[in-house]
């Protein structure tokens, strides 16, 4: 019984230790593994993200599909995470890091702002994302584009999940970046207008999802500017929309389906909402 | 036979659930024991796995439905390298081999491609032998031998092979990629399969409908609108799937019909 | 199995001398490649002003990226089928080569022993209505096609989203417009490519050119994005 003891304790000390991941399954994992047990599949966003920096803010952008293998896994979701009411991160790589670490970095920085009375910098978000990361040596599979306006003037900074960062005039991220960063090379000038920058980024975007499988469906674009931050989205370029509709009718008679059972189960209405 | 694979198969041969069940539980120890003095990251596993891949995939699906007297075969044209990247949105990969018969593939493109020349060089040696057309049966049963000879190198297509038999009906011969050969009344195969399959299997197979329900028949019209519908909704899910529709129609008595329709292209 | 290595091949199966991308595009009137000139040793540019593109004869060239060593024996194989032909009194057209080529790739995949290579046709096909441009791809593992623009290597994830919004909807694109096109492409390729070079060749063949290479001015491209550069965080 001393035994089991011990390991329920382990159990119980994982879910209550409070710092870090628990590593107490790899092990178990990769004997299973061994034993010809399949892994489950993680949803990665492969993604096309890009954000580009002009005269006086920043212009992110991202698709919308996550897929799960060749499975598109959702056509709508949001890959740009709100950071502070004026910074933002674009993310690429494992859906559940990238969440997981955006509310970090979002709450960390909030209450920064409540302590100090200030508007976070984005070399603060930076900082913690990148030592975040680094302490996890690559293993959260987080690709950030992080970019804001505070009040030193506007950034975008390029992060890796092994813990590189850059900053760059303009940068791409996810499996659709190399086609998309051609085309912010071709095209990027500094200094441009706020239209210039999110045509831009529309553009790259549309490369991307027009020329990687893991990307498309629709984009999601913000603009930055040290007034105010402007959401735009979700935006549905020509070639994401269906060229013809379904043509036949799907709708399957009454009786189609051979009831094999009948129950009768009486019940009382206690409350009902009105959904109208 | 590799180092891991061997390993697997002792691991394997400890224990079977049925018979032993604690066998289970005294393989997973011995695995579990195994791991902590041979991690993963230690291990040749990753150096096999670098080895030189001679399949590459280049997605697409494709499908056929076989009716009374005729039969329809559809496949998109998009061509993919590495799951990911777009390399060619204008991609045949339904080749028609006579009038009367129809190759679609499906997987590795390279085998695919390998696959046609053969099936094209015993049809035109047997038109020159025989003085006649190859029917729809003999040459599905020469690509179900052909597929079988390459039993442990094999074409990785899953390949179907389409007509009009003698009798002037449909017929479809779906493949396995080492030669397993079935007629069906319906069949798809490629990336998207796993979503064309029971699409088709309620709506031309009817699987869903009870007894006394009344089937709609199938026509060569609701054929085609079906199969272009399955293709419309696999390019909203599956994604090396897209670009365009290529179907190809035979009737019987009558030459093979081409049609191209539009798909969503991201 | 083969080899003193335990039951593993010893066949080459990694390259050495490498070359990188190949970008085509066709045109109205012809085909335009373009390749660069560098030789490179894993991730240094060994040799500078090699050639990569080979011209089988007035009608097709046969451009490569991958291993040099082996497109020098493809180069002989070639030869020796363009003789094959010269004794019937024929010239290869290019797409019995393109025909030729995926069986020989193919063929080297099966025997586990490939040729390191992905092979651009380019060529002018005649026939009774005036002849077409021809452009194929093949690849390592023998998985062919045609197609109106092509790139091999890291320029196709690069560039062929570019090149095919350069060239969609225009039906009148001239040789001048794509050997345009090819020089802005050298540019971007350079741009994320460590292994390519601003020295650079275009091969044209059409209508009325006879197959020919020609050596192009470097381009050196804008670099004025690298003073954004000096950064602490």
């Amino acid at each position: 019984m001393a035994a089991v003891d011990s390991f329920q304790n382990g159990v119980l000390q994982c879910e209550i230790e409070p710092n870090g991941f628990d590593f107490s399954n790899c092990t178990r994992n990769c004997a299973l593994a061994r034993m010809g047990a399949a892994p489950p599949r993680l949803n990665s966003t492969g993604t096309t993200i890009v954000a580009v920096t002009y005269k006086d803010g920043v212009v992110m952008g991202a698709d919308s599909r996550a897929t799960a293998g060749n499975i598109i896994a959702d056509k709508h979701c949001e890959k740009v995470h709100y950071i502070t009411d004026s910074i933002y991160a674009c993310g690429a790589g494992t859906a559940a890091d990238l969440d997981q670490v955006t509310k970090m970095l979002s709450s960390s920085l909030r209450l920064l702002e409540l302590n100090t009375g200030r508007k976070a910098r984005v070399i603060t978000a930076l900082r913690i994302a990148k030592q975040h990361l680094f302490n996890y040596m690559g293993y959260i599979g987080a690709y950030l584009l992080i970019g804001g306006v505070d009040p030193t003037g506007p950034y975008l900074y390029d992060v890796s999940a092994n813990g590189v960062t850059m900053a760059r005039p303009f940068a791409a991220q996810g499996s659709g970046s190399y086609a998309a960063i051609t085309v912010l090379e071709k095209d990027f000038k500094i200094g441009m207008t706020e239209e210039e920058a999110s045509n831009l980024v529309q553009v790259a975007l549309h490369a991307g999802m027009h020329g990687d499988n893991a990307s498309g469906n629709s984009l999601n674009l913000v603009v930055i500017t040290p007034e105010k931050t402007i959401f735009r989205g979700p935006i549905v370029p020509d070639f994401c929309n269906k060229p013809e509709p379904i043509e036949s009718d799907y709708k399957f008679k009454t009786g189609s389906t051979t009831v094999l059972k009948k129950k009768e189960i009486k019940f009382d209405i206690v409350e009902s909402m009105d959904m109208h | 036979m590799s180092f891991y694979q061997f390993a697997l198969i002792q691991m394997a041969l400890k224990y079977d659930a049925k018979h032993d069940p604690l066998g289970a539980m005294r393989a997973f120890k011995t695995a579990f024991a195994d791991v902590e003095e041979n991690p993963d990251w230690r291990s040749r596993r990753l150096i096999e796995r670098q080895r030189w891949n001679p399949y590459s995939m280049e997605g697409g699906s494709t499908c056929a439905v076989a009716g009374d007297n005729f039969v329809v075969v559809a496949s998109d044209t998009r061509m993919t390298a590495g799951e990911i990247n777009v390399i060619n949105r204008e991609v045949d990969k339904i080749h028609p081999l006579s009038d009367n018969i129809v190759l679609t593939t499906a997987g590795f493109h390279g085998d695919a491609l390998q696959m046609r020349k053969l099936l094209e060089t015993h049809l035109h040696k047997y038109r020159f032998d025989y003085r006649s057309n190859m029917t729809v049966d003999l040459c599905a049963e020469l690509l179900a031998r052909n597929l079988y000879y390459r039993r442990f190198f094999p074409y990785y297509t899953g390949a179907i092979l389409a007509g009009i038999d003698e009798h002037g009906k449909g017929a479809v011969f779906s493949y396995d990629p080492i030669g397993c050969i079935e007629r069906l009344p319906y069949s798809a195969s490629g990336a998207a399969e796993p979503m064309l399959v029971p699409f088709l299997d309620c709506q031309v197979g009817h699987v869903t409908l009870s007894e006394g329900t009344e089937r709609p028949k199938l026509t060569l019209e609701r054929a085609t609108a079906l199969v272009r519908d399955a293709f419309r909704g696999c390019a909203e899910r599956e994604i090396t799937t897209g670009d365009s529709i290529h179907l190809v129609i035979a009737e019987a008595g009558k030459p093979i019909r081409h049609e191209r329709r539009k798909l969503r292209e991201d | 199995m083969d080899g003193k290595y335990g039951g593993y091949h010893t066949n080459t199966l990694n390259p050495t001398c490498t070359g990188t991308s190949v970008i085509a595009v066709v045109y109205d009137e012809g085909v335009a490649v373009m390749s660069d000139t560098v030789v490179s040793y894993g991730k240094s540019a060994r040799y500078k002003n090699v050639t990569r593109q080979y011209k089988v004869n007035d009608r097709v060239i046969v451009a490569f990226s991958g291993d040099h060593a082996d497109f020098h024996t493809l180069q002989n194989i070639i030869e020796r089928q363009v003789s094959k032909w010269a004794v019937v009194g024929q010239k290869l057209n290019p797409s019995a080569l393109y025909a030729f080529l995926t069986s020989l790739m193919y063929q080297s995949r099966c025997k586990m022993n490939p040729f390191w290579n992905t092979l651009i046709i380019a060529g002018w096909e005649d026939n009774e209505d005036g002849g077409k441009p021809f452009l194929g791809h093949i690849t390592q593992k023998g998985v062919a096609f045609e197609a109106k623009h092509t790139a091999t290597g890291i320029a196709s994830h690069l560039l062929t989203q570019v090149i095919e919004d350069e060239t969609r909807d225009k039906t009148a694109l001239n040789r001048a417009k794509a050997e345009s096109i090819l020089r802005r492409a050298v540019e971007l390729a350079i741009y994320h490519d460590c292994l390519a070079d601003n020295e650079f060749e275009i091969g044209v063949v059409g209508k009325t050119e006879k197959a020919s290479v020609h050596t192009q001015k470097p381009i050196i491209g804008d670099w004025s994005i690298a003073e954004t550069n000096c950064q602490y965080e």
